[in-house]
């Protein structure tokens, strides 16, 4: 049974994610906040028209542009690790 | 001084130098305008220090100098686009490193301190924004994580002060120790951090080290080509430091890691209900209420400064009229036996004073005022991600709406303003925007033009036109100016209540620096214009400028001088047309319509509004981004106004 992974900037508020893989385009701008393959996302909310997408990275927030957040690769967090 | 050679006190003794690192958003300005007691450019934005300057700093250990630096992710970052951090701190000739953390987010904030210590500079830390954390219910075992770290570790509270003092003093005695080791009078005392890494890690930072400063090229890891080997022989660097930064891609997952561990160990967690803040930052960013707040916010700047300004201008221009006029009236004409040339001067030292204090304190300062609020409540990264996507069209950040507000009241602050925005290119498009958008003096001269003599449509109709104007412009200056902008990555900053002296230091400085620029243009202008007109100079320069007045453009003569001298003057662009209309003409001309048709009322307002800024905006567009790009906006903007005026004139049937 595959997990889908999808793009980060197709996730919808309220969504909680784990990252798999980072694309090498905005990988230095990304990894300097803390997104890198392993961490874990929780998707707050997202501004509308195209917006950025505002998560929580541990106990930080981000705002990441749609582009930025495509570059992110993430799947649905494993229900057991609550 | 900045930082080359040695930094010497009264005696010759040398003074420390305490160098002060963070990520952005901890908190550093604030902990830096705490610990030396004076406020400089500061802002809850990340990018806005630049380069290092060094302060002299009093603590129980003795004086020191504290070396302030910008935020940075990572000692491998380039917080300012183009030296990498390292390179700006080890040029600040730190004798001891004072980091600052975020008590609440030790994981996040642990790996650059790890970096800083593998530099072999002794480092002390400063557990800032304590206050917030607690109320978090995050509590740290300072103790304990100075265990871990062999390092002191103080909690503290910038904006309050708590803790300043006793971990810049902490920071000034490691210092001391360490010249003194250097200078052989003081013996090391075990300052080889124990090994944190895993032992592969270390193992592959040992070899880079081993081999680093005897032989260029390193073999399997590319040399940096700005000498780090050179920093090592000069014993300003480790050779582990050196080799940790060759390897940082390999070390820093290495460092988030043991961040990760030790902060587990030190953190005790309670449940505590969110704060007001907290709610209110997700809240401000949420499309509901966020959107909402903005536009309520943006508004409310807009009306606040318009109000205040307005009211504010009315009162000091009745005070001066009927104090200080009157005795600089008498003065002048009394010790310049020349009446032209009194007259000339005082266009300069009445009118153009009168200017400043009428346009620079109500408007100006009242908008800084409102903008530091803002910064300091950290309120402007909620308005920056709301706004990136409209503004993006036209190659801006979201962060780039306060200037762009600011621009309706008087562009001079708005040109400022965009020091808030973090690349050149996002300063150069937002300065353009800012210069297109017409402020409130300009703005009059629309309404004081054609609502009496041509209507409230063609009013609106104008307003309308520059609009579109100003936002054609934008995309086409994206378009052109080279270079792409990058797409949003911000870390969100915490609302917190603004503190009023913060506010108030932030915005007088900025005042000042605004009072330094356009005090003597103000001046020298308005006594230019006055020289022209008294000696009657001003006629002549009228057939220059016929061609294009009224071939192209389809006006009077005197419309051209007026729009001249408007340059110098903005607010001035109607009052001066009917002075030289009333000149040319004799008095039938004392009123707007009855020497210019509604079509060329309207031709004018729109030249007037778009063409070249007020002699004061060219002033800080010149100060802020250079005189090439000052006078090619200038040129830009003049350029769109005569091109739409005559394209205007024929539509209108005017030329």
């Amino acid at each position: 049974m595959r997990v889908p992974i999808t793009p980060l900037d197709r996730a919808r508020p309220g969504e909680r994610l784990v990252v798999r893989d980072v694309s090498p385009g905005h990988g230095p701008a990304l990894a300097a906040e803390g997104i890198v393959a392993g961490v874990e996302i929780e998707v707050e909310s997202a501004v509308p028209f195209g917006g950025p997408l505002v998560v929580r990275v541990g106990r930080a927030r981000l705002a990441l542009a749609r582009e930025a957040a495509r570059a992110v690769e993430v799947e649905p967090r494993p229900e057991a690790a609550r | 001084m900045n930082g080359l050679g040695t930094s010497m006190g009264a005696a010759g003794v040398d003074l420390p130098v305490v160098a002060l690192v963070g990520r952005p958003n901890v908190g550093k300005s604030t902990f830096l305008a705490r610990a030396s007691g004076r406020f400089a450019e500061t802002a809850n934005a990340p990018g806005t220090t630049v380069g290092h300057e060094l302060r002299r700093v009093e603590t129980r250990h003795g004086p020191a100098l504290l070396a302030d630096l910008p935020g940075t992710h990572s000692l491998v970052d380039r917080p300012l686009g183009d030296a990498p951090f390292w390179r700006l701190l080890l040029d600040a000739r730190p004798d001891a490193i004072l980091v600052l953390v975020d008590a609440g987010d030790l994981a996040r904030h642990i790996p650059l301190v790890l970096a800083c210590r593998d530099l072999g500079l002794p480092v002390v830390v400063a557990a800032n924004l304590s206050d917030e954390a607690a109320e978090r219910g995050i509590e740290l075992d300072t103790g304990r994580l100075a265990q871990l770290l062999a390092s002191p570790v103080h909690a503290t509270v910038g904006r309050a002060g708590r803790g300043v003092d006793d971990a810049l003093a902490s920071a000034v005695a490691r210092g001391r120790r360490r010249i003194a080791v250097r200078d052989g009078t003081g013996s090391p005392r075990g300052t080889v951090p124990a090994a944190a890494y895993s032992p592969l890690v270390e193992a592959r930072i040992a070899e880079a080290a081993a081999a680093l400063p005897t032989s260029p090229p390193l073999g399997a890891y590319p040399i940096d080509p700005s000498g780090l080997g050179v920093l090592v022989g000069e014993h300003r660097l480790s050779a582990r430091g050196a080799a940790t930064i060759l390897l940082a891609d390999l070390v820093e997952p290495a460092r988030r890691e043991v961040a990760a561990r030790w902060a587990g160990q030190v953190e005790s967690l309670r449940e505590v209900p969110a704060r007001l803040a907290d709610r209110l930052a997700g809240a401000s960013v949420r499309p509901w209420p966020g959107i909402p707040l903005l536009l309520g916010a943006l508004a409310a700047t807009f009306a606040l400064v318009m109000v205040v300004g307005g009211t504010l201008a009315g009162l000091l221009g009745a005070a001066w009229g009927a104090s200080v006029s009157p005795v600089v009236d008498g003065a002048v004409r009394a010790l310049v036996p020349v009446p032209p040339l009194a007259s000339a001067l005082l266009w300069g030292l009445d009118s153009g004073v009168l200017a400043l204090l009428s346009v620079g304190i109500p408007y100006v300062l009242t908008f800084y005022l409102l903008l530091a609020a803002l910064e300091d409540s950290g309120y402007l990264t909620s308005a920056a991600v709301l706004s990136d996507r409209v503004l993006g069209a036209l190659g801006l950040p979201g962060r780039a709406a306060i200037p762009l507000l600011a621009a309706t009241g008087c562009n001079v602050p708005a040109v400022y303003g965009t020091r808030v925005l973090a690349t050149r290119r996002e300063r150069l498009l937002g300065a353009f925007l800012v210069t297109m958008t017409p402020c409130s003096a300009r703005s009059a001269v629309v309404l004081a033009a054609l609502l009496p003599f041509a209507g409230p449509v063609a009013t609106i109709g104008a307003f309308a036109l520059i609009v579109v104007l100003t936002v054609a412009a934008g995309i086409a200056a994206n378009a052109i100016v080279p270079g792409r902008q990058s797409p949003l990555v911000m870390e969100l900053a915490s609302l917190r209540a603004p503190v009023l002296r913060h506010v108030w230091a932030k915005a007088w400085f900025r005042f000042r620096d605004f009072l330094r620029t356009a005090t003597p243009l103000m001046i020298a202008g308005s006594v230019v214009l006055g020289l022209l007109y008294e000696t009657g100079l001003v006629w002549p320069a009228a057939a220059v400028l016929d061609p294009v007045v009224v071939g192209w453009l389809g006006l009077p003569s005197v419309a051209g001088l007026a729009l001249v001298f408007a340059f110098l003057r903005k607010e001035l662009a109607l009052q001066l047309l009917l002075v030289l209309a009333v000149a040319a003409y004799g008095t039938g001309a004392a009123s707007l319509g009855a020497f210019m048709t509604p079509g060329q009322l309207f031709v004018y307002a729109i030249v007037t509004a778009v063409s070249v800024p007020c002699v004061a905006t060219l002033a800080a567009l010149a100060g802020e981004l250079g005189w090439r790009a000052a006078i090619g906006m200038s040129a830009a903007t003049l350029g769109i106004a005569v091109a739409a005026g005559g394209v205007l004139a024929r539509f209108l049937g005017v030329a």
